[in-house]
C-alpha cells in the first residue's frame, strides 16, 4: 500500500507537469529582459511587453482593427485633422489618486518632446497637449497625421503619473512605479523576472482575471522550449522554428503562429561598393530563391515577402514583387557588366548563420564572391548603424498596423534612420511619405503606399525574405492569452483553468 | 596506450590529407530539397538544416581541427620556451621579471582569457592565435624554468661555460635540448586543449566563420535540432572526441615512455 501511494503520487506528479495546488501565477519567459520600466526610455523588446501591463492607452485596438474606447471613453477629431479632444472616464492609478487629464497631457508630451524618448517618431506631429479641465484633454497638430490614433496604441504612449514623476524622478519608475495599466509592479529582480500583481483600481472592472504574472528572462531558446514542456512556464515567448513540431507532439502544451508585422530581410549598404550600383542589387536580388530560403529556415512556417512592407500592415500591396528567382539572368547581369567576381562581405551576428550560408550559396552561384563575417550583436549595431558594413540580414516589426512608421523607419531616406541604415534616399519615396501621413482618405492614402511598395521593389533598397508569425509556446491551461502585432500580451482578458 | 593514440592521429592526419578523395559530397553544398535526412545510404551521417551532406563536413572538419591545433600551439611554444629557457638559466632579475610575468597571467582562467581578448579583438581564428600567445604561453614558460634551473648546475654545462661558450650556444646546443622531453609532452595535452576551445569558440560563434566545415561550428548549428536531428550535432563531437583522446594518449604514453612525473 505505501508503495502505490508512492507511485501514485509520482503518476500524479508526472501527468500534470505542475504542482498539484491550483495555480494562481502566470509564468511567461522570454529571451528578452526587462531593462526599464520607464516606458520613453528604451524601444527594446521585453521593456515593450511590460510597458503596456503597467501604463494603460487612451484608445484601444479591438481584434477587428476599429479603435475601442480606452480611458479616453469617446474622442473627436476636428475636420482639418489638426485638434483631437478626448474626454475621460472617471478611473484611478494603483496608488488610489484620480488620473487626471494633467497626467494625460503631461505623458504624451513626455513621449513627443522629452529629449530621452527613445521613439517619439509616432508622435512628431504634435503641437501642445494640454488639460482642458479634469478630464478633458486637447491635442493640437502642426499638420495632420492619418495614424494619430493608432500611435497612441505604440508601448510608449502609456499614461503615467504625473505627480508621482515630477515628484520622485527617475525613481519613480525603479522603485513601485505607480501603475495605470492592470497590473502593477510586486517585486523586479533585474536580470531575472519582474513579478506583476493585478492593479486593482484598473479601469476595466473585474479584470485582470489572472492575479500574478511573472514575466521571467530566460535567454536560451532551447531552456525556454524544454521549460515550457517541463510545465516550469506556462507561456515561451518565441519558440524556434525547429521544435515547433516538438512542442506541439508534447502533452498539454502547443504553439500558436500569431500575425506579426515582422519582416526579415537582407540590407545592402548603398553608401558603399558593391551595392551602390543598381545592377549589383538586382543581380543579387534575382539569385535568391527566396521561397527556398523561407522553406529550409521556418520550416514553412513563414510566408515569403513580396513587398518591402510587412504583410500585416494596412496598405500593404500583395501585387509588387521584387525580381523574380532567375540565377541565369543575374549571372548575365553580371557578366554584361563586367562584374562577375564582385565581391560580398556579409556582416551577421551568430543567430543568422543558417540564412548567411543560404544567401552565400546563392550569391556565389551566379559568380558573386561572398565573405561571411561573425560579429556580436553589440558590433552589429554599432557597424550597422555608423555605416560600416556592405551587407548584412536581419528583421524589423512595426508598432502599429499603420505603415507610416515602417516606411519611415525602412525606407525614407530623411527619416532619421537613413532607411534601415541602408542609406537609400529617394527623394519621390521621401515624399510620398510626407504626402501619405496627411492624407485622411483611406483609399488615396493606399495608392501612395503602393506607389512607396512599386518603387522600393525596384530600387531595391533592402532585399525582403519573409514574414515570420510570432511563434509562442501556450500551456493548454493559459486561455484567451495572445501576443498583438504590436507586442503586447492580452494578459487582461486572459485566465489560468484547472491546474 | 601510446600506440592506440598514435594510430588515432595518424588517423585523422590521413584523413585531412585525403579529404578530397573521402567525402562523398562537396562540404559546402547546400540542397534545399534534402534538408534534415537522418543517416542512411545516401548521406552516411544525414544531413544539416541547409542539407549539406554532414559526414563530408566531419572529414573537411579535420583539416581545420589539426590545422588550429598544430598552428596554435607554435607561438605559445616558442615564446613560453625562449623566456623560460632565458629566465631558469640566467636568474636573478630576467628571472624575477619572467616569473611576475607568469604570475599575473597564471590567476586568471585560461578559457576565460582567451574569450575576453578574442571578444576585444573580434572574432576569428588569427585572432584566438593571438590570443593563446599572449596566453598560453606560460605553461611552457614554467615548465622550460624549471627544466633549465637544473640543467644549469648539470655538469656538462658548467664544463661548456668554463671554455668559454656563448651563453647562446650553451642554451641552443646543451640546455633546449635536455629540457625538450616534458615539454613535449606538455605540447601534447596542449593541442588537445587548443583544438577543444577553438571549436568551443566556434561554437560560441566567436571562431571561424560560417559556412566553415568546423566542428565547433557545426555543433552549433545543430543545437537548435538536438532533439529532431541530433545527427548535426553528435558527428562532429564524437570526431571531436576521436581526436582529442589520440593527443592525449599520446602524452600519456610518451610520458610513461620517458619517465616523467606530470
Amino acid at each position: 500500500m505505501h508503495m502505490n501511494g508512492i507511485v501514485a503520487a509520482t503518476m500524479a506528479v508526472l501527468l500534470c507537469g505542475t504542482p498539484l495546488a491550483a495555480q494562481d501565477t502566470l509564468r511567461i519567459a522570454s529571451g528578452s529582459k526587462v531593462t526599464s520600466l520607464d516606458p520613453i526610455a528604451t524601444a527594446a523588446a521585453g521593456n515593450i511587453e511590460a510597458y503596456g501591463q503597467l501604463y494603460t492607452h487612451l484608445v484601444r485596438k479591438d481584434h477587428d482593427g476599429t479603435f475601442k474606447p480606452g480611458l479616453a471613453q469617446s474622442w473627436d477629431i476636428s475636420p482639418d485633422g489638426l485638434t483631437y479632444t478626448f474626454e475621460l472616464r472617471p478611473s484611478k492609478f494603483s496608488d488610489g489618486s484620480d488620473i487626471t487629464a494633467d497626467d494625460v497631457a503631461f505623458s504624451l508630451l513626455r513621449v513627443a518632446k522629452d529629449k530621452s524618448s527613445a521613439y517619439p517618431a509616432g508622435f512628431a506631429p504634435i503641437k501642445e497637449v494640454t488639460a482642458v479641465d479634469a478630464d478633458t484633454v486637447k491635442m493640437m497638430l502642426d499638420y495632420p497625421s492619418a495614424p494619430m490614433l493608432s500611435n497612441l496604441e505604440i508601448f510608449n504612449a502609456g499614461i503615467v503619473s504625473k505627480a508621482d514623476v515630477e515628484k520622485r524622478g527617475e525613481e519613480a519608475f525603479t522603485v513601485n512605479p505607480v501603475a495605470s495599466g492592470p497590473y502593477m509592479v510586486k517585486e523586479w529582480k533585474p536580470n531575472d523576472r519582474l513579478t506583476l500583481a493585478a492593479n486593482p483600481n484598473y479601469w476595466r472592472e473585474g479584470l485582470p482575471k489572472i492575479k500574478t504574472v511573472d514575466l521571467i528572462e530566460v535567454s536560451d531558446d532551447n531552456a525556454r522550449a524544454t521549460m515550457l514542456m517541463a510545465g516550469e512556464i506556462d507561456v515561451d515567448r518565441h519558440v524556434p522554428w525547429p521544435q515547433i513540431d516538438e512542442v506541439n507532439n508534447s502533452p498539454n502544451v502547443s504553439v500558436k503562429l500569431e500575425p506579426s508585422t515582422v519582416l526579415y530581410l537582407v540590407l545592402p549598404n548603398l553608401a558603399k561598393p558593391p551595392f551602390d550600383n543598381p545592377i549589383v542589387r538586382k543581380a543579387a536580388a534575382m539569385a535568391l530563391d527566396r521561397a527556398a530560403i523561407t522553406n529550409a529556415v521556418t520550416l514553412g512556417h513563414a510566408t515569403v515577402a513580396n513587398s518591402t512592407l510587412p504583410n500585416a500592415l494596412n496598405y500593404y500591396d500583395k501585387n509588387v514583387s521584387p525580381p523574380a528567382y532567375d540565377p541565369a539572368g543575374a549571372r548575365k547581369l553580371l557578366e554584361d557588366a563586367g562584374l562577375l567576381g564582385t565581391e560580398i562581405n556579409m556582416m551577421i551576428v551568430p543567430s543568422y548563420a543558417q540564412t548567411a550560408t543560404l544567401l552565400k550559396a546563392q550569391w556565389d552561384a551566379v559568380g558573386f564572391k561572398t565573405n561571411v563575417e561573425q560579429v556580436d550583436v553589440g558590433l552589429f549595431w554599432s557597424n550597422l548603424t555608423s555605416g560600416e558594413f556592405e551587407a548584412t540580414t536581419t528583421w524589423y516589426y512595426n508598432e502599429t498596423e499603420d505603415p507610416d512608421l515602417a516606411v519611415r523607419w525602412a525606407l525614407c531616406g530623411t527619416c532619421g534612420s537613413k532607411s534601415f541604415y541602408t542609406n537609400y534616399d529617394n527623394p519621390e519615396v521621401d515624399k510620398l511619405t510626407e504626402e501619405a501621413l496627411r492624407e485622411q482618405d483611406p483609399t488615396k492614402r493606399g495608392a501612395l503606399y503602393s506607389k512607396i511598395q512599386q518603387i522600393t521593389v525596384d530600387d531595391l533598397p533592402q532585399i525582403p525574405l519573409y514574414y515570420a508569425p510570432y511563434s509562442n509556446g501556450y500551456s493548454d491551461h493559459v486561455k484567451g492569452l495572445s501576443l498583438t502585432p504590436a507586442l503586447q500580451w492580452t494578459l487582461e482578458d486572459a485566465e489560468l483553468t484547472g491546474g | 596506450m601510446f600506440v592506440t593514440g598514435l594510430a588515432l592521429v595518424l588517423v585523422w592526419c590521413l584523413i585531412a590529407l585525403v579529404a578530397p578523395w573521402l567525402a562523398t559530397h562537396d562540404p559546402y553544398a547546400i540542397d534545399f530539397v534534402a534538408t534534415l535526412k537522418p543517416p542512411g545510404a545516401a548521406h552516411w551521417f544525414g544531413t544539416d538544416n541547409v542539407g549539406r551532406d554532414t559526414y563530408s563536413r566531419v572529414v573537411y572538419g579535420s583539416r581545420l581541427a589539426l590545422y588550429i591545433g598544430l598552428l596554435g600551439v607554435i607561438a605559445p611554444l616558442v615564446i613560453g620556451m625562449t623566456v623560460g629557457l632565458t629566465a631558469g638559466y640566467f636568474g636573478g632579475w630576467v628571472d624575477t621579471i619572467a616569473m611576475r610575468l607568469v604570475d599575473i597571467t597564471v590567476p586568471f582562467p585560461f578559457f576565460v582569457l582567451v574569450l575576453s581578448i578574442v571578444a576585444v579583438l573580434g572574432p576569428g581564428i588569427e585572432n584566438y592565435f593571438i590570443a593563446l600567445a599572449l596566453v598560453g604561453w606560460v605553461g611552457y614558460a614554467r615548465l622550460a624554468r624549471s627544466e633549465a634551473m637544473v640543467l644549469r648546475q648539470a655538469e656538462f654545462v658548467l664544463a661548456a661555460r668554463t671554455m668559454g661558450f656563448s651563453h647562446r650556444y650553451i642554451l641552443l646546443r646543451h640546455i633546449l635540448p635536455n629540457a625538450l622531453s616534458p615539454i613535449v609532452v606538455y605540447v601534447m595535452t596542449d593541442v588537445t586543449l587548443v583544438i577543444l576551445f577553438g571549436a568551443a569558440l566556434g561554437f560560441l560563434g566567436m571562431g571561424v566563420s560560417p559556412p566553415a566545415a568546423e566542428w565547433g561550428v557545426m555543433i552549433a548549428e545543430g543545437q537548435s535540432y538536438i532533439s529532431t536531428a541530433w545527427w548535426i550535432s553528435f558527428f562532429p563531437g564524437l570526431a571531436m572526441v576521436l581526436i582529442g583522446v589520440g593527443f592525449a594518449l599520446i602524452g600519456d604514453g610518451l610520458a610513461r615512455m620517458l619517465r616523467i612525473e606530470r
